[in-house]
């Protein structure tokens, strides 16, 4: 049986997926059912802390950290348990940039994955913890339009 | 008279053909590993800055020379400058069910922030303020179309509650 031919279009996949293998770890890519809203923006995404927020929950890399339905359920502006995770993130973040050498490398870029059907008051909400808690560069994470 | 003995002489016979059963082996793990994996769908940032919570409690900072700000209503888009109403923005129907801006509308937006902005070539700042319903694609659509102006700092205000 010859398999060259079946070689060749094993190769040219190969390559091809190679190519588009986004290699940034899971932290890049939106949790299960979460759509991200359409853009132009052109800017590429960097690593970052990811800040994911679906209809049902707000997202901390990937670990759940409290309900849409609890955070605007309070009056305050600021969410207690994302500013609490906010806050052991910034210290585990300044504990590796001293390891690291360099105390004033760290970084407090944050990433939003917001899902397109989100309401403002929830963005409002989560970027004014963020601001609390001290990470002002904030990227809203957008799908590319084709 | 004596006989050559014949010598047998034996070929080893060896076959060049490549195998590339274990190559395939790999192949059929591989690929499918990668296509799993794979990210199809390009993601792209939009950078904001939020100002710095500890301004707040400082003097005020200076107002920006030009105000330019788009008001996202659940009936209409507004184009303000300097508080002033450049253009009202009727929104469809459909686009009242929180769609992003149509064609229509985002023309219209379009013009009327190239003609706020013709005046003040330097700004490339814009408030959008939004609505505490206002759903996210239509910020980031609104987003778009500042950016595509020549506006790409744009800055988030609640319409309820001021500045982020």
């Amino acid at each position: 049986m010859s398999l060259t031919s079946l070689m060749d279009i094993l190769t040219c996949l190969l390559f091809f997926v190679l190519k588009s293998f986004v290699a940034g770890g899971e932290a890049t890519v939106p949790p299960p059912g979460l759509e991200l809203p359409k853009s132009t923006a052109e800017q590429p995404m960097v690593t970052s802390l990811v800040i994911a927020i679906d209809k049902e929950a707000i997202l901390v890399g990937s670990e759940r950290v409290v309900s849409v339905h609890d955070a605007l359920a309070s009056d305050r502006m600021s969410i207690e348990p994302l500013a609490d995770r906010l806050r052991a993130a910034r210290e585990q973040m300044h504990e590796i940039a001293i390891l690291r050498g360099g105390a004033d490398t760290v970084t407090r870029v944050v990433t939003i994955q917001g899902d397109e059907d989100i309401e403002f008051r929830v963005l409002q909400k989560v970027m004014y913890t963020l601001n609390e808690g001290g990470f002002q560069d904030i990227a809203l994470a957008v799908i590319k339009k084709a | 008279m004596s006989r050559r003995r014949k010598r047998r002489v034996f070929r080893q016979i060896v076959n060049c053909d490549l195998e590339l059963r274990p190559l395939m082996n790999v192949f059929i793990v591989l690929i499918p590993m990668l296509l799993m994996s794979a990210v199809f769908l390009e993601i792209r940032v939009i950078e904001m800055t939020l100002p710095r919570a500890a301004i707040a409690d400082e003097a005020t900072p200076p107002a920006p020379p030009f105000d330019l700000a788009i008001r996202i209503r659940a009936d209409a888009y507004v184009v303000e400058a300097d508080g002033t109403q450049l253009a009202v923005i009727p929104r469809s129907a459909d686009a009242a069910g929180r769609a992003a801006p149509d064609a229509d509308a985002a023309q219209r937006i379009s013009a009327a922030l190239a003609s706020a902005g013709a005046s003040h070539p330097d700004n490339h700042e814009v408030r959008i303020v939004a609505e505490p319903g206002t759903r996210y694609r239509e910020i980031v659509a609104v987003m778009d179309l500042a950016r595509a102006a020549g506006l790409p700092q744009a800055a988030l205000e609640g319409a309820e509650s001021g500045s982020l």
